[in-house]
């Protein structure tokens, strides 16, 4: 169980302009030169996380990896 | 909710090759993929070559409600054929929500006579997250026959059970099945937009979208306007930006700014028409923007009617550059349109969405008085399911809306304290409050305290969707009260009312109550013409009796056993049972086999009375309903008597709480005549209070069983009495109504007196006779009649004398008389008791000389 404020990793397919960098405000989000974009960022709960994985979903994004790290990083 | 007619995007002969072929026992598409895949685009391909057999939900996440999804599912689907789920949608109406299962076999049930197949399609299922939602559309998609077809779309895979795969029910469509092949990019772009583009151009932009539809659409946009379409399409190639953020950025870019601001603004709305653009962009020519934006493929689709809303992917990117601050007010704007307009479910939405929870509350708190008074209780439902969980304490009309609901769901404690929080000087509301007091005293069983509430009532105030209640609940507090005429004439204003006819089970159950009062008074014809009106009203487009209709069933079904009419009372009796089984209607379920059992045991068929008597009381024992409990024993206790079974009825007469304040009529009568059968000394006392009672409320009904009783106390008993007299007065009152039963229930001996008031009502008596104006032969009725001795013996016996004693009378040998007495019993079907002996020869009219 994650209780805490936790660090998230969020890859998806493709770069993001600024428009759709909005959608996910508290993430920052970096292009990568592999064609995806790395997100990063705390978040509260999972009811936040599931709400980025919303938003993904909603706006047609490919996910490809999501991963919880260790508040150090 | 809204029934999408039209999508855009695909071209009509642009169909997808490679979609897999449903098997034959698959009952359900499933088209699930990523946003913008063209899901719905399939959907409406897949029932375009039958689309009137087709049932069209667009779903929403105000969707999440079982009741209110169920009654759309079912208004769709009754587009297709109107006989379908009239039953459940009925159901829905009841006090207790049902469950979703018992709504799905309703569903299913009325689709199983269907001849011709029939398709639902839900579109954008993923916006159900509801678990009774889900679990009606599984056990809906399990029990379907095979002229149902349920296509869902989702973006993604619904919660199923793992057999509907294996079992071959599923017809699976994926994005890879959604994506276009080269050669279908290469006749959207080049034949239907005409762009000219070169072979390995399309081949760039397959790599670059993956196939994917909206990708293409909007490269197809682009391009459009696009003088340099090589340069565009490497451009685009070399990039790594996401497609649609690309693309789009494009597509806006090609545009005015004001039509920019203007879909940024509408994106904010799940459907749109001119008239609400203009509220809330503030703009006059939004019917020519729409045009606009319809005609060059700009995201809308049209819903019909001058509706569209713009395709959902799009819509979530072009909200994306409003600002917090623009879309609140942009939803409050919104708000006040839907608002106006009496769509509340919308205004709701986008006032909680402007985060005004004030303007939603207030919003919901104008309509649910009103809804409450019109039985609009399903949306009043879902609209206070909309708002947050501690919004109600903000405005009492809330309050006392669920305060209503907990009466109506039987939580009179939670009803009662929702009342105690309310705070106002409003009159309205504050009759209200005084209503929903007298309905708990109702539900209590506290009649007296009605009527004082109801005055309070219309003190305060009298609104029009009120009147009707008050005087339905005069009607039943003065029923209690022994003021029969006046209780009918509220409940018939009460039917004058025009709101009650929008609560089907509240119509049908207050002409329940007013057939019911009608019967007790002695007016059968009268209560079985209201059965009769409400039977031929309530029926479905196929001429079949609806579930709300089973109370009058099986009132119709009491009526005509009264009147001694077996087949037809069996038959609308059981039809009642069949009605309510669904639904679990108790008094349905209960009261018919009560009277099936009476009609069993009429015609002689006593082992089955006595079973139908037993699945009665256990659903009524398993409902906790003790007035329905001390009914179905009552009703078995009155047929030990009519098989001499005393000892039975004499265990049952010491443990009857008679202090019950609820107490069936019918357990003071069985109470009544146990005590004359056994001699009790409490009969007469008894009789004598219950016919004052019935005399001075007019309860005809009552009145001939009591006398019945009372003449055949006065023939067993005394000496002093005349039991004609008495006997006379019940034929005159039954003879009217034909209240045969009354007589026909009681021992045989009873006949033999009736006989002898035959001037009475000749007619009707000749009727009750076996055998018209021929006394009958009661020492035939015995398949072994007693001899003179036995009954000589069994007389004597029955005036409390020992064996010594009538041995002493008649001169013989207490061995005799042993012997006498055995015989006697045997043919008597005693088993050895003396008592048992002593109540069959009263029974068969032995012992009236005595």
């Amino acid at each position: 169980m994650v209780t805490q404020s936790t660090y998230y990793i969020i890859v998806v397919q493709g770069h993001l302009g600024t428009l759709f960098q909005n959608a996910f405000a508290h993430m920052a989000c970096l292009s990568r030169p592999d064609g995806t974009t790395r997100m990063t960022g705390y978040l509260p709960d999972q009811a936040a996380v599931f709400g980025i994985l919303n938003t993904i979903e909603r706006l047609g994004l490919t996910l490809v990896s999501i991963q919880a790290q260790e508040q150090s990083v | 909710m809204l029934l999408s007619k039209f999508y855009f995007m695909l071209p009509e002969n642009l169909v997808h090759a490679k979609i897999p072929r449903a098997n034959h026992n698959s009952k359900l598409t499933l088209i699930v993929a990523p946003a913008g895949f063209g899901k719905s685009t399939l959907a409406m391909q897949i029932i375009s070559e039958q689309p009137q057999r087709a049932a069209w939900l667009s779903l929403d996440e105000h969707d999440n409600d079982l009741s209110l999804f169920v009654s759309y599912v079912i208004n769709a689907l009754q587009q297709v054929n109107a006989s379908i789920g009239q039953d459940a949608l009925n159901a829905l109406q009841s006090d207790d929500v049902p469950m979703p299962e018992t709504l799905a076999t309703l569903l299913t049930n009325s689709m199983v006579a269907l001849r011709k197949k029939i398709m639902l399609v839900l579109d954008d299922y993923h916006l159900i997250h509801n678990a009774d939602v889900l679990s009606f559309m599984e056990r809906t998609i399990t029990y379907a026959t095979p002229n149902l077809n349920v296509v869902i779309t989702s973006r993604h895979d619904p919660q199923m059970p793992a057999r509907w795969r294996a079992n071959g029910w599923i017809h699976d469509i994926r994005a890879d099945d959604l994506r276009f092949s080269p050669q279908m990019a290469s006749t959207y772009l080049n034949t239907h937009l005409n762009l000219n583009l070169a072979a390995s151009e399309i081949d760039t932009l397959m790599q670059r979208t993956e196939g994917w539809i909206s990708g293409l659409h909007l490269a197809g946009l682009a391009l459009r306007s696009t003088t340099d379409r090589s340069g565009f399409v490497a451009q685009f190639g070399g990039s790594q930006r996401f497609v649609i953020d690309y693309l789009m950025e494009e597509v806006l870019q090609q545009q005015s700014d004001d039509l920019q601001d203007f879909m940024r603004q509408t994106a904010i709305l799940a459907r749109m028409n001119a008239d609400l653009c203009a509220a809330v962009v503030n703009q006059n020519d939004c019917a020519q923007l729409l045009e606009h934006l319809y005609t060059q493929n700009l995201f809308l689709v049209s819903l019909g009617d001058g509706w569209f809303r713009y395709h959902h992917l799009f819509a979530d990117v072009l909200v994306l550059s409003l600002s917090a601050e623009e879309k609140a007010t942009l939803h409050h704007r919104a708000g006040n349109w839907f608002q106006d307009v009496g769509l509340l479910e919308e205004a709701v939405t986008h006032y909680l969405a402007a985060n005004d929870v004030i303007a939603a509350v207030n919003c919901v708190a104008d309509f649910a008085l009103p809804a409450i008074g019109q039985g609009d209780h399903l949306r009043l439902k879902h609209l206070l399911s909309l708002l947050p969980t501690t919004s109600q304490a903000l405005h009492p009309a809330l309050q006392v809306a669920q305060s209503w609901f907990y009466a109506h769901a039987h939580q009179l404690d939670a009803a009662h304290a929702a009342l105690d929080q309310i705070t106002t000087q409003d009159e309205v509301v504050q009759a209200w409050m005084e209503t929903i007091h007298a309905l708990i005293a109702h539900s209590r069983g506290n009649m007296d305290a009605i009527l004082p509430h109801i005055a309070t009532a219309r003190q305060h105030a009298q609104p029009p969707d009120l009147i009707g209640l008050y005087d339905w609940l005069s009607g039943v507090a003065l029923w209690e009260q022994g003021q029969s005429l006046q209780a009918i004439d509220h409940v018939h204003a009460a039917l004058r009312n025009p709101s009650v006819y929008n609560d089907p089970f509240g119509y049908s159950g207050i002409n329940f109550f007013l057939s019911d009062y009608l019967n007790q008074m002695g007016r059968r014809q009268e209560a079985l013409a209201i059965c009769e009106r409400l039977m031929a009203d309530l029926v479905d487009a196929d001429d079949n009796l609806m579930a709300h209709a089973a109370p009058m069933v099986g009132q119709a079904g009491i009526l005509y056993y009264e009147a001694d009419n077996l087949e037809t009372a069996a038959y609308l009796l059981k039809t009642n049972i069949h009605l309510s089984e669904p639904m679990k209607l108790t008094q349905g379920l209960v009261l018919g086999r009560l009277y099936l059992a009476l009609i069993d045991y009429a015609r002689d068929h006593k082992e089955d009375a006595y079973r139908t008597l037993h699945d009665a009381r256990h659903i009524a024992t398993r409902t906790g309903s003790s007035p329905f409990t001390l009914a179905v024993d009552a009703v078995e206790n009155g047929l030990y008597l009519r098989d001499g079974n005393v000892e039975r009825v004499t265990n049952w007469l010491t443990q009857l709480p008679l202090t019950h304040p609820r107490l069936p009529f019918i357990v003071h009568l069985t109470a009544v005549r146990g005590w004359v059968y056994t001699e009790d000394a409490r009969a007469l006392s008894a009789i004598e209070i219950l016919e004052t009672k019935a005399r001075q409320a007019g309860r005809e009904r009552h009145l001939i069983s009591l006398l019945i009783l009372k003449a055949l106390h006065y023939d067993h008993y005394t000496q002093h009495e005349d039991p004609l007299e008495t006997l006379r007065e019940a034929v005159k009152l039954a003879a009217m109504g034909d209240y045969s039963r009354a007589f026909l229930d009681e021992p045989p001996r009873l006949l033999a007196l009736l006989t002898q008031v035959r001037d009475a009502a000749p007619t009707f008596v000749d009727k009750l006779l076996p055998n018209e104006a021929k006394p009958i032969d009661i020492a035939q009725s015995m398949v072994d009649p007693l001899t003179e001795r036995e009954l000589d013996v069994i007389k004597l016996a029955a005036l409390g004398y020992s064996n010594r004693e009538i041995a002493a009378k008649l001169f013989v040998a207490v061995s005799t008389v042993k012997t006498h007495i055995k015989h006697a019993f045997s043919k008597l079907d005693a088993n050895g008791s003396r008592t048992r002996a002593i109540a069959h020869a009263r029974q068969l009219g032995l012992l009236h000389d005595i």
